[in-house]
């Protein structure tokens, strides 16, 4: 469905030759082809009209240089702007002068905030600091046992709230609870509410005017569409929010609501959660989010997603081992195993910066083949699979027969793997990774 | 599966990285169809290859920069070190520390040193940079262009807020507003009622099929009249949606079971409560299956709404296997004849595999008991949700056979005009809508009714 946007501002740009100047004429399309990826983005359409106005207006008189083509050079003036717009990068926790800092969460139902509360609790442990954590959503069923649960998990100290109080009240009690303690973070989570609910968002401002906090956390749901914009101002209204976490970014919404809400706002986007695991809160990035949202290959998130799954031990034993073309079976067979715990081959090959996406589009890779050439692998004996040389017709049949594939089965892969090797000594003769990441930033779309 | 189409990528790669290209042995597989093209995967793994070099150098790089960052503290350490090794005489192992230490100290002068002139350079270059567009904009300025009006505000934010409220109008108002006092369908009309749908969540791709059906339309029947685009776009949409299909009853299917997925926070659990109470109304013996054992308190929280439907629960202790909770689920309802079987699962986001295979899992279990259970598979999507839910419905219907789709949280200012494309595309009804906390607020999905919500 998302073709890449890349490849079709190239496209856009192919009349377009050798020196000249962008103009409105030559852009038009263009601009249209980023409206649509934005729009396909989950990016509020008065946003996206915004944005492109002030797109086009830096586009129009800029010079062609010669080293860019006319939709890389383009593509930057897209980029730049949006990153800019996204606002500065990883503004960290504020602390109060005089602890304990008091951090609020608020938003939907369901947008994750009991969930973010405790990954909040974990950064602050991990970064030496004495979280106390105060649950004040006594309307959905269980949700004070769910902060429970993870305070548990973390041990660390709670305010034993009770549905029959008032969040005033808990709040309060808490706060005073936390002071004893000698927590220097107290975090408030309160009950999912729609922003039109009056009555509900009437209480968040008792909150806030009963205990008033340092950081109130505006947190969103990644997917969101095209009403974040109406969610985030009416609590920022309310509120005046001092930040926003962006959770579920480990899905594959491309993330939109990012831009809207921070266009609205003018609030930073602090953290973004990228998991369900308590370590999984991240600071935010906005170049990052920026190439996501429009669809150019997420080279950081693959690089991510490897680092992940390979360690980088791991990593270097493989360089070494290449290097003295000693690349075994073996190694073969746990290189693909860790790719297909990274995610399907074509989505693996979609984050590649460069990639025609059209091509990938009617691919469908059969990743039954991956298994079949991890089981003929698995049928041989750890000294065949140290050394392939060892292989000869007899053990060709066995292994065949253990893996129940056929003879010429075994060939191929064994052929294979032989070209394979021949390649990877090529590259430990070109040797230079400096040369490898120089030609991958070169693909990237600035 | 068709291979011959990637081809090209990886050659791209190969090319950018080796300077080779697949063999052209290879490439002849391809076309002769051979099931079993292994060099494929040779592709793939250089690509992983590529990305390990990646690593190696990013953490490298970043290995640099700690290592800059953090001179005073290491020499602090260093100096302990250093005398606990004197106290140990351990002279010459000192000396060759030192010596070691100076090598490194030096290395990292010079890398620092490099860097630092790189990030001057790349300094004086934004400077440049951050003139020239200044410059460019105070020619702006100068010359307003006929869009720019002076009175507009020229600040982005300021625009974008007025257009916020131009928005909020425009929803308020309708689309019955949006054709009040136009004479003709022109541009400015269409442009309007294209927001309108975008900002419904209809996508961009939807949205455009449906604008153009109707343009064209306009112009085949020379129609002028812009009263007619109001009506036109509703009967469009609630043929889309109102497509109609019968559900399983109880009668038909002993014990029924209903299976409810979808990704992290969209409804779930709350959904099956409203619904379980529900059918308890009916009359009917229901069993609730807790199948979320993960997110901590969700039993306890489905616990709480089984009390309130004043229905019965399975459940585990948190942790334990979900195809486990399911088996015991449909088994103790086929033991204790019950009505309907409803099974609550853990939220889960499209793109975790393992949890997506948790999933598959658990439906065969379920399919061991009753070989065509689930009889009905929900997938709760969030009406504040976007595109992605496109995304959603695809990556979940590989894996169970959705029955039905359930949009949550329609009280909000939210439409979930995405579903419209995803009833067109992948011909999968709505069964119900949720639009707000009590029991009676789990409705039947009613198509008019929803495309009236969406223009209101």
């Amino acid at each position: 469905m998302f073709e890449n946007l890349s490849q079709k501002l190239t496209d856009s740009f192919k009349k377009l030759q050798g020196r000249g100047r962008l103009n409105e004429e030559n852009i038009t399309t263009a601009l249209n082809e980023v409206k649509m990826a934005l729009l396909e983005a989950d990016v509020n359409f008065r946003v996206v009209k915004a944005f492109l106005k002030s797109v086009k207006a830096r586009a129009i008189g800029e010079e062609l240089q010669g080293s860019l083509s006319p939709g890389q050079q383009f593509i930057k003036i897209v980029n730049d702007e949006l990153a800019q717009m996204m606002g500065e990068s990883n503004v960290s926790l504020v602390s109060a002068e005089k602890p304990p800092t008091i951090i609020m969460l608020v938003g939907l139902q369901g947008s994750g905030k009991t969930s973010s509360i405790g990954k909040l609790a974990k950064f602050c442990q991990s970064s030496g600091d004495r979280p106390y954590l105060i649950p004040a959503d006594i309307y959905r069923p269980a949700a004070i046992d769910q902060l429970i649960v993870l305070a548990n998990t973390l041990g660390l100290p709670f305010y034993p709230s009770s549905t029959q109080q008032d969040p005033v009240d808990i709040v309060k009690a808490g706060l005073a609870e936390a002071a004893i303690q000698g927590s220097n973070y107290v975090l408030i989570d309160t009950a999912g509410r729609l922003h039109i609910d009056d009555v509900l968002m009437e209480e968040l401002e008792r909150i806030k005017t009963a205990v008033n906090p340092h950081e109130i956390f505006f947190v969103a749901d990644a997917m969101t569409g095209q009403d974040a914009v109406n969610m985030a101002k009416s609590f920022n209204d309310r509120l005046d929010v001092s930040g926003i976490i962006l959770t579920k970014m480990d899905g594959d919404a491309r993330g939109g609501a990012a831009l809207s809400i921070r266009a609205i706002t003018q609030k930073p986007i602090k953290f973004i959660t990228v998991g369900e695991k308590l370590e999984n809160l991240e600071p935010f990035y906005p170049d990052r989010v920026a190439s996501r949202i429009l669809g150019m290959g997420d080279l950081v998130g693959l690089i991510e997603k490897a680092q992940s799954n390979i360690s980088e031990k791991k990593a270097r034993e493989l360089e070494d081992k290449i290097r003295k073309n000693e690349f075994t079976l073996e190694d073969f067979q746990a290189q693909l195993r860790s790719m297909r715990q990274m995610g399907s081959l074509k989505d693996l090959m979609g984050m590649l910066p460069g990639m025609d996406a059209s091509m990938m589009k009617n691919t469908d890779v059969d990743e039954k083949q991956l298994v079949r050439t991890d089981a003929i692998i698995s049928s041989m004996t750890a000294q065949e699979r140290q050394n392939h040389h060892l292989i000869n017709g007899s053990r060709r049949a066995r292994i065949a027969k253990g893996s129940g594939s056929h003879v010429r089965d075994v060939n191929r892969l064994l052929k294979q793997f032989a070209q394979m090797r021949k390649m990877m000594n090529k590259l430990s003769k070109t040797s230079n990774p400096r040369k490898a990441m120089q030609m991958m930033q070169n693909l990237m779309p600035h | 599966m068709d291979l011959l189409s990637i081809l090209p990528i990886i050659n791209k790669y190969l090319d950018q990285f080796f300077g080779t290209q697949v063999p052209e042995e290879y490439v002849s597989y391809l076309k002769e169809g051979e099931e079993f093209i292994p060099y494929f995967l040779g592709g793939a793994a250089l690509m992983i290859l590529i990305m390990i070099f990646l690593i190696i150098r990013v953490s490298r790089k970043r290995s640099v920069h700690k290592g800059a960052k953090k001179t005073p503290l290491s020499e602090k350490a260093a100096e302990k070190q250093l005398a606990q090794l004197e106290k140990a005489h351990l002279k010459r192992q000192k000396e060759e520390d030192q010596q070691r230490k100076k090598a490194e100290a030096k290395k990292n002068e010079a890398r620092l040193a490099k860097l630092e002139e790189e990030e001057k350079r790349l300094q004086e270059e934004l400077a440049k940079k951050e003139e020239e567009r200044r410059k460019s904009q105070i020619l702006q300025k100068e010359l307003p262009s006929q869009e720019d009006a002076p009175a507009e505000p020229v600040n982005f934010i300021d625009r974008l807020k007025k257009g916020m409220e131009k928005t909020r109008n425009n929803l308020v108002g309708g689309i019955s507003n949006l054709v009040l006092g136009k004479k003709e369908i022109d541009e400015e009309l269409l442009d309007d009622l294209e927001e309108l749908l975008i900002t419904a969540d209809i996508g961009p791709e939807t949205t455009e099929r449906i604008l153009s059906a109707i343009t064209e339309k306009f112009k085949r029947e020379d129609l002028k009249d812009p009263g007619i685009l109001h009506e036109m776009v509703q009967t469009e949409i609630v043929r889309i949606m109102g497509k109609n299909y019968p559900a399983p009853t109880t009668e038909e299917k002993h014990p029924l079971v209903y299976l409810f997925v979808g990704v992290n926070g969209v409804g779930k659990t709350t959904t099956i409560g409203k619904i379980a109470a529900q059918f308890k109304a009916e009359g009917k013996k229901v069993l609730i299956g807790a199948g979320d054992t993960f997110r901590a308190a969700a039993i306890e929280q489905l616990a709480e709404w089984s009390q309130r439907a004043e229905c019965d629960i399975f459940a585990k202790d948190a942790g334990s296997d979900p195809s486990s909770v399911m088996y015991e689920t449909v088994q103790k309802a086929i033991n204790e004849n019950y009505d309907v079987v409803i099974c609550d699962t853990a939220g889960r986001l499209q793109t975790k595999k393992n949890l997506m295979e948790e999933l598959k899992k658990m439906i065969r279990v379920m399919g061991k008991l009753i070989p065509d259970a689930p009889h009905e598979t929900y997938l709760v999507l969030d009406a504040t949700t976007g595109q992605n839910a496109i995304f959603q419905v695809r990556d979940f219907r590989e894996i169970a056979e959705l029955t039905g789709l359930i949009i949550t949280k329609l009280d909000g200012t939210a439409k979930g005009g995405v579903v419209i494309g995803i009833v067109n595309e992948f011909d999968i009804p709505v069964r119900y809508i949720g639009v707000g906390e009590t029991v009676g607020d789990l409705r039947p999905f009613n198509a008019q009714e929803f495309t009236q919500s969406l223009f209101a």
